[in-house]
């Protein structure tokens, strides 16, 4: 395969996928800061209509819960993923080719904003699969980037900047589709399923 | 803002959590065709509310929601006149994101990532405020043709000002350089 990355197509498209985290990101912040079962309250109220009480989440996310095991499991995958990402985009001998710390900046923003969606339960199943998607999708660009132009792999990358420090295990996107599992797995409790789902599938 | 194509109607599950993946993204329409940031929430409900009133399915619900919520605030702001009104702009600094309430990433942590967002918002609020309405309304998954219909402008003036923007946006660098952190 041959990398043309300077072509005005290629520009539009890292630009536009750009633009969108951006957005995404301020829709998250606005999230993050709004009362959604007061502002759900006030749309029932001005319909006249009674909210229906089963489809208000409960809140289970305390300490011992199963339900807050799952979402710290998802947590931490989220920080042991961003930790190795943060070592190749702020090394100080840092040598990788812009496109590919582009790529990983914005994985590590979306690895942000599914964190702080989850943790306040308002990120719909559909949302937070298609983060985990486009996280998976950059470092998949990364490392062809880095192949084409330095001939290594990001795993390679990520060992060359760690050292012997950290066993990583194995690679990124097994790292990334384990995320993918955890995350699908805070969603589809048989039991329980109002616990477990920040909102209910579709 | 997903430009669902399912169907949506009465209460309940469905309309929960579609109140719960749109609400910022049509508050952020609303704003940008120069409402402030409470004729916004106020517009925004109102259009949740009318949905929520429908005895009729409704496809593309996000496209229905900006008309009526746009609709909703040019008629409780009939001073304005649509073709002057200033676009105000607040996007909310990314040092801003409240605590959320488990496993909260560190203040630094933000800081870092939303700077680049901070970037992109700035130069996305130094546009045209119809070229910013488009772009936005483009990014948050609606078609040329609803664009085109809400904004009261032909599908190629769509194009157009996507084009103008993206431009303007390349000449500002807005991709980040290799070198920032």
């Amino acid at each position: 395969m041959t990398f043309h990355r300077d072509r005005s197509d290629d520009r539009d498209t890292h630009l536009d996928q750009w633009i969108k985290a951006a957005l995404d990101a301020e829709l998250a912040q606005m999230d993050a800061a709004f009362n959604f079962p007061a502002g759900l309250h006030d749309v029932y109220a001005r319909a006249g209509l009674a909210r229906p009480i089963a489809v208000e989440p409960s809140s289970d996310l305390t300490p011992g819960t199963e339900a807050h095991s799952d979402f710290q499991a998802v947590v931490e995958h989220i920080e042991m993923l961003d930790a190795l990402l943060r070592v190749v985009t702020t090394s100080d001998k840092d040598t990788s080719p812009q496109q590919s710390v582009m790529y990983l900046k914005m994985a590590r923003q979306f690895l942000l904003q599914l964190r702080i969606g989850l943790s306040a339960r308002r990120l719909p199943q559909a949302r937070a699969i298609q983060l985990v998607e486009t996280i998976a999708h950059n470092l998949v660009e990364t490392d062809e980037i880095l192949r084409a132009q330095q001939g290594i792999s990001l795993h390679d990358a990520v060992h060359a900047r760690i050292g012997e420090l950290r066993d990583i295990g194995c690679d990124l996107n097994h790292h990334t589709q384990r995320l993918r599992e955890k995350v699908l797995r805070l969603f589809t409790d048989v039991d329980e399923p109002a616990s477990r789902s920040p909102i209910p599938t579709h | 803002m997903t430009s669902q194509s399912g169907v949506v109607t009465g209460g309940g599950v469905d309309f929960e959590a579609l109140y719960r993946a749109n609400r910022s993204a049509l508050v952020r329409f609303v704003r940008l065709a120069g409402a402030t940031e409470e004729e916004a929430n106020d517009a925004a409900q109102t259009a949740f509310a009318q949905l929520l009133q429908l005895t009729y399915p409704v496809r593309e619900p996000m496209g229905w929601l900006c008309r009526t919520a746009l609709n909703d605030f040019r008629r409780s702001n009939p001073h304005v006149p649509s073709r002057r009104r200033k676009v105000v702009e607040h996007p909310i600094p990314p040092w801003e994101i409240p605590e959320p309430t488990t496993s909260a990433p560190s203040a630094a942590e933000v800081a870092a990532l939303g700077e680049q967002t901070r970037v992109v918002l700035t130069e996305l609020a130094r546009l045209s405020g119809k070229q910013r309405q488009v772009m936005v309304a483009h990014y948050d998954g609606l078609s040329h043709e609803q664009i085109a219909e809400l904004l009261g402008m032909g599908t190629d003036a769509v194009r157009q000002n996507l084009s103008r923007a993206r431009k303007t946006l390349r000449k500002r660098h807005v991709l980040p350089h290799k070198d920032a952190s």
